[in-house]
């Protein structure tokens, strides 16, 4: 899964952003240079999720990352720039994460608890696959208070 | 004719890693495919302003093993695709395609950020959304949801086509009826009418009123091809539907839209056959109490129940 499509995804319960974490395997497929679609792309980002996801896969490209996105005033001046050809640090590393960097193996962790595995670069989002830490604890407590 | 595979059983037990292989190895299944994605590719009918900033992203509704994926890579669009079998998955996978998958049941809602997408395409798949596989689920409740979330994630003006096959004109209405409830207007394409082999449905789909005029393009196919037609789905047909629904033939076949008509009179003569049917019985039934009381009665005859005509 490449983090732009992560940086999209919401949990389908909670419909809030989902965290990486345990990041087991990390695949970079170079593409091509899209600086266009970048740009197109950038207002419809999650800046902060977007950093945290570059953190957790242990990106060598955060430090190339703002603390914030580009605001809409700036980026008719990114645009101008592209079409003068030149390369900014700013596409390349989001053209590095977004479109080159998979998460192959991990979890994604929504803020309520509950968490999804990513296996073979799928993410299994059905209901029945979500696990949550804080069912599986009480079960076990009250397996262990049945036995006891 | 053969049971609809959505009637054997839910897709992630269908789709087994057997049936998977199938869409590897069979080459018609596969040219199939990926003719039917070219075709929705093309009624997708990408905005040509955003198409000059670059590829443009597109969810694949029901990826499977990424047949359809592979025409959006060859367009040179990026691609997310859902499916919930996972064997299907594991072949694309295997195949390697460009885009991203996700496992998860397009009936339960699609979890996406607002409008990041600029378009959907769905082969083969709205069929079994139709279908509950489970006492708790509601199809009519499972298919809102899924394309109230789908309007969601797609940008204003944005088209989603879904390749489908419907069991009967009903469900065609079924459907249609969700997706205009989650707020989409469109109309139902459908190519090769006069075939029953080649026949097949797309439901176009618009998420709210283009930003741009709608420039559907009228280009001429090939005389092979040319027995399309586009059946309007909504009663109040907008300018946008109306562009949308307009007739893709070429000039010259103008021979469209009759075969639909032929079978909705045979639809209403069947009907008022079953209506004569029902006021015979009823007409039987209380002859038989009459004669049981000991009351005159006339004689049951071929012209019992039957209406007078109209000149008498």
């Amino acid at each position: 899964m490449r983090l732009l499509t992560h940086n999209l995804l919401i949990c389908p319960v909670h419909k809030k952003p989902l965290a990486i974490r345990n990041v087991s395997a990390v695949d970079i497929i170079p593409v091509e240079y899209q600086p266009r679609f970048l740009l197109r792309m950038i207002p419809r980002l999650d800046w902060s999720l977007l950093r945290a996801a570059a953190v957790s896969v242990e990106s060598d490209c955060v430090d190339a990352l703002p603390e914030a996105a580009p605001s809409p005033s700036e980026l008719p001046a990114l645009e101008k720039a592209v079409e003068s050809g030149d390369r900014l640090p700013l596409l390349d590393a989001l053209q590095r994460l977004l479109l080159e960097t998979h998460v192959v193996g991990g979890q994604l962790h929504c803020e309520h608890g509950e968490f999804y595995v990513i296996a073979d670069g799928i993410p299994n989002l059905l209901a029945d696959a979500a696990v949550n830490p804080s069912e599986t604890a009480s079960e076990q407590a009250a397996c262990t208070t049945e036995g006891s | 004719m053969a049971q609809r595979p959505e009637n054997k059983a839910p897709p992630q037990v269908f789709y087994d890693p057997k049936e998977a292989r199938k869409y590897i190895y069979h080459t018609h299944t596969v040219e199939v495919q990926t003719r039917l994605a070219e075709r929705a590719l093309e009624l997708l009918d990408l905005d040509p302003s955003t198409l000059e900033q670059g590829p443009a992203l597109i969810l694949d509704l029901g990826c499977g093993t990424g047949l359809s994926g592979d025409v959006l890579s060859r367009a040179g669009h990026l691609w997310v695709g859902l499916d919930i079998a996972a064997a299907m998955l594991s072949v694309a996978v295997e195949r390697d395609v460009d885009g991203d998958l996700i496992q998860l049941d397009l009936g339960a809602g699609l979890p996406f950020q607002i409008g990041c997408f600029d378009g959907a395409v769905s082969i083969s798949v709205l069929q079994w959304l139709c279908h509950a596989d489970a006492s708790d689920q509601d199809p009519r409740k499972r298919l809102f949801t899924f394309f109230m979330t789908l309007y969601a994630c797609l940008r204003r003006g944005a088209r989603a086509v879904f390749q489908f096959y419907p069991s009967h004109e009903r469900q065609v209405a079924f459907i249609f009826a969700q997706a205009k409830r989650a707020g989409f207007d469109g109309g139902l394409v459908v190519d090769y009418p006069n075939s029953t082999r080649a026949k097949k449905f797309y439901l176009v789909l618009q998420a709210g009123p283009a930003e741009r005029a709608t420039t559907m393009r009228q280009q001429a196919l090939s005389p092979a091809v040319a027995r399309r037609f586009v059946e309007p789905m909504t009663d109040d047909v907008s300018e946008d539907e109306a562009s949308l629904c307009e007739t893709r033939a070429p000039a010259g076949n103008t021979a469209i839209a009759a075969v639909p008509k032929n079978r909705q009179q045979n639809v209403s003569r069947k009907s008022v056959h079953r209506r004569v049917q029902s006021v015979r019985r009823l007409i039987e039934k209380q002859r038989l109490r009459r004669l049981r009381q000991g009351k005159p009665v006339r004689p049951l005859s071929k012209y019992s129940g039957r209406k007078r005509s109209s000149h008498f």
